[in-house]
């Protein structure tokens, strides 16, 4: 397997505070990768670092092969980077912002652009400091999806933006990039379920986990243990079992690593005298939520 | 270069309007440069705006591109560091250094002289007053995000070396300020230049304000730094001849003041055709066995100090009273007064030569005169006559200016300009001018401008083993 990224033990501190903690992550080429995590997790660092906007303090990691640290205009004539807080030249127009970046890309694709133009509704003679947030961030994005990017980093994209144009911004990208490695960290974990492959959790500056949406979602379950009177919950509990609750007569608590045979029967070991076992399927949403909990539980 | 000449193209296109108050000033300048060789007050302050809009223009350019901060939009496009720099210094090239190149070359065009006269003094001019003051303002820029931010900089930036000038007033270097400028420019130029360069290169803003920093410093401290007499020492050239002796006068007469002391001394052996001058002046007495005190070096301005070619000089020899003008410490006198005391004095000379006359018109503009140079004769008030000199090459190491009243014979002599040799002026303009005010009555005069183009600095030491200062309470003799 070949990664469009790759980072080995990177490290990164502000004055005395380490906002990543020895991170080590592969980003599978073709992927979608979204990269979620708490405020402060340290997702636009890690993401900042990989574009060489900071430099590691230790570790390194890889950007299309390259080094991140001396990454050159030759890589970055195939990364496209859009962030929620990226200042614009704001005296452009639109028109102008596009036919300066153009020059600048070999692979610039006119016809691309056009059509993005037209499928953003980007008016091509207004200064991006008069577009509204969501316009700006279309042109941003068409800036950079016109030179067909081997990579794209999306950094919180849909912060701030109502429903409609997230929508519109996803309906415009993802079938411009099927070629395309994406990293997009969000906060909105609804949206990049619909359309990311792969899932990254950031705690910390450390990644918990990082793996395939499909085997993450396959993995946590919400588990209801009934029982015919109030239980208490025992001692030793399994450490993939999150937030254990009693409630009532039944045990609620996140299976974090769930298997169709050995849940229950780890269920009836640890907690005997259990009846019957309800297995709910849980949304991005949900097992972020409960990761988040869990993990503040435990600091 | 490609993508920086699309850069360039970009700051161009918007930054166009921010360049006219600029180009206003540059047009002002040529004028005046090309009317008046750049003479008389508004020069400076036309000079000053032509700074400041160049600072605004510059700090512009470089903030397009802002190099602090971690959101910029350029940082994850495929712009490379170095097309980055070089299409701020076309930006620079165009706006600032070709615009006072052309001020100078128009300025000499308009003055009878070929743009490229003297290749070497126009770079030097151009790139002291454009280029060098263009970097140190860039390099003040990439240290921050924006102008505001640029301007709270600046209020260290030029406060801290203002204190520094205020308090050091006394140290001035005289006829010697340009190596000082040239040293401490070329100190500064090279650090701005240093902070630029890292900035560019890697974004390293906090070792690159260091480099501000120690800019700053330097200029805020290298006026405590050399002195007079140690920057003179650069150009000091022995003269051939051996032959020339400082010593007591034995036909002058010494006296004690309660406030200096007069003090015959002869300097002897002075070759023909020369004119000898004192530079600078430095007595040493030594009471025996127990302190020592200095005048320091005194500079010219503070000596009774006969000017070469003044008629009332007796030539090949120099008399004068070197340390009349000298305050003595009035404790240091009191506490040496009665003992012997040892004097050293050191005597800094110039010795000038190849002397010409040139004629001048009694009004009006003279032609171009040997050396590239023009004068311009006006009347002035009470009787006088205001003479302007210019020259594009720097003024005569010595030049002076002589008024002979046809009908009644009298003579008039005023200095007008000392030199050490400056590649460029002080005030950005390729001319270096001179003027001076000398008594001129009523009728035909005949104006001559003297100069003296050799000048060979040299010191010399006298030393009086034993002297006595016999004051206070009436002592005014010196044995």
């Amino acid at each position: 397997m070949s990664f469009a990224i790759r980072t080995y033990g990177l490290t990164k501190k502000f004055q005395r505070t380490n906002v990543l903690n020895g991170l080590y992550m592969d980003i599978p080429d073709g992927s979608i990768y979204g990269l979620v995590g708490s405020n402060g997790a340290g997702k636009t660092t890690t993401i900042k670092v990989l574009m060489n906007i900071f430099g590691p303090t230790s570790g390194r990691s890889e950007v299309l092969d390259a080094d991140s640290r001396k990454l050159s205009p030759r890589q970055f004539s195939q990364i496209g980077y859009v962030s929620e807080n990226q200042e614009m030249p704001d005296w452009m127009t639109v028109g102008y912002f596009l036919h300066y970046f153009s020059q600048f890309y070999p692979t610039w694709d006119r016809t691309l652009a056009d059509e993005l133009v037209k499928q953003f509704q980007l008016p091509l003679d207004r200064k991006l400091r008069h577009l509204s947030h969501g316009m700006r961030m279309k042109a941003a994005l068409a800036s950079s999806l016109a030179y067909r990017p081997k990579l794209m980093v999306l950094d919180e994209p849909f912060t701030g933006l109502d429903a409609l144009v997230r929508d519109e911004l996803i309906e415009g990208f993802l079938p411009r990039a099927e070629n395309t490695t994406i990293l997009i960290s969000s906060h909105d974990l609804t949206e990049i379920e619909s359309f990311a492959s792969h899932i990254g959790y950031l705690d910390r500056g450390r990644l918990q986990f990082s793996e395939e949406l499909d085997t993450l979602s396959g993995r946590f379950r919400e588990v209801f243990v009934a029982f015919s009177s109030t239980p208490r919950l025992p001692e030793g509990l399994p450490a993939s079992w999150m937030q254990p609750e009693v409630s009532g007569s039944a045990v609620r608590f996140i299976e974090s690593r769930f298997d169709a045979e050995r849940t229950p029967a780890d269920v009836r070991r640890v907690l005997p005298g259990s009846g019957e076992l309800a297995v709910n399927g849980m949304p991005l949403r949900a097992i972020f939520v409960a990761l988040a909990k869990s993990s503040r539980t435990e600091a | 270069m490609r993508n920086a000449l699309l850069i360039f193209q970009k700051d161009v296109r918007h930054l166009w309007p921010r360049a006219l108050p600029l180009l206003a000033f540059t047009v002002l300048l040529a004028w005046l440069e090309c009317k008046f060789v750049g003479a008389g007050p508004l020069f400076g302050v036309v000079r000053g705006f032509w700074l400041l809009c160049s600072l605004f223009l510059i700090s512009s350019a470089v903030h397009e591109e802002h190099l602090p901060g971690h959101q910029q939009y350029w940082l994850t496009r495929p712009y490379a560091r170095r097309d980055l720099l070089l299409s701020k210094g076309f930006f620079l090239a165009v706006f600032v250094f070709l615009p006072a190149l052309a001020i100078e070359c128009a300025s000499l065009a308009a003055n009878g002289l070929s743009p490229f006269h003297n290749p070497p003094r126009l770079f030097m001019t151009v790139l002291i007053f454009s280029v060098a003051t263009g970097i140190v303002f860039a390099a003040l820029a990439a240290v921050t995000e924006n102008l505001v931010q640029l301007l709270w900089a600046l209020l260290p930036g030029l406060g801290i070396p203002l204190v520094g000038f205020l308090n050091s007033a006394d140290q001035g270097w005289g006829d010697y300020t340009w190596v000082w400028i040239a040293i401490f420019g070329l100190a500064v130029l090279l650090l701005a230049a240093a902070a630029l360069t890292l900035q560019y290169f890697y974004r390293n803003t906090m070792v690159s304000r260091c480099l501000i920093g120690a800019a700053i410093l330097v200029v805020s401290i290298c006026p405590w730094i050399g002195s007079w007499h140690a920057a003179r020492s650069l150009f000091r050239i022995s003269p051939d001849s051996a032959l020339i002796h400082i010593e007591l006068d034995p036909a002058g007469k010494g006296e004690v003041s309660d406030v200096g002391i007069a003090l015959p001394v002869l300097v002897s052996g002075i070759p023909a055709e020369s004119e000898p001058m004192i530079e600078g002046i430095q007595a040493t007495l030594d009471v025996k066995g127990g302190t020592s005190w200095s005048t320091g070096w005194t500079k010219r301005a503070g000596l009774s100090n006969p000017l070469p070619g003044d008629p009332g000089v007796q030539r090949r020899t120099l008399r004068f009273s070197p340390i009349k003008d000298l305050k003595v410490d009035r404790a240091v006198y009191r506490n040496a007064a009665n003992q012997p005391l040892h004097l050293r004095l050191d005597v800094a000379l110039i010795l000038f030569s190849d002397h010409q006359v040139t004629p001048l018109p009694q009004s009006g503009r003279s032609g171009i005169l040997t050396d590239g140079g023009f004068c311009i004769s006006n009347p002035g008030p009470f009787d006088h006559l205001i003479v302007s000199c210019a020259w594009p090459d720097g003024a005569p190491p010595f030049s002076d200016i002589r008024v002979k009243s046809l009908p009644s014979g009298a003579s008039f002599f005023s200095f007008l300009s000392l030199r050490t040799g400056n590649p460029f002026s002080l005030d950005g303009s390729i001319w270096d001018k001179e003027a001076a005010l000398i008594s001129a009555p009523q009728g035909k005069l005949e104006v001559n401008l003297e100069t003296w183009r050799t000048a060979r600095r040299f010191d010399r030491v006298l030393e009086i083993p034993e002297i006595r200062l016999v004051s206070p309470g009436g002592l005014s003799e010196l044995r």
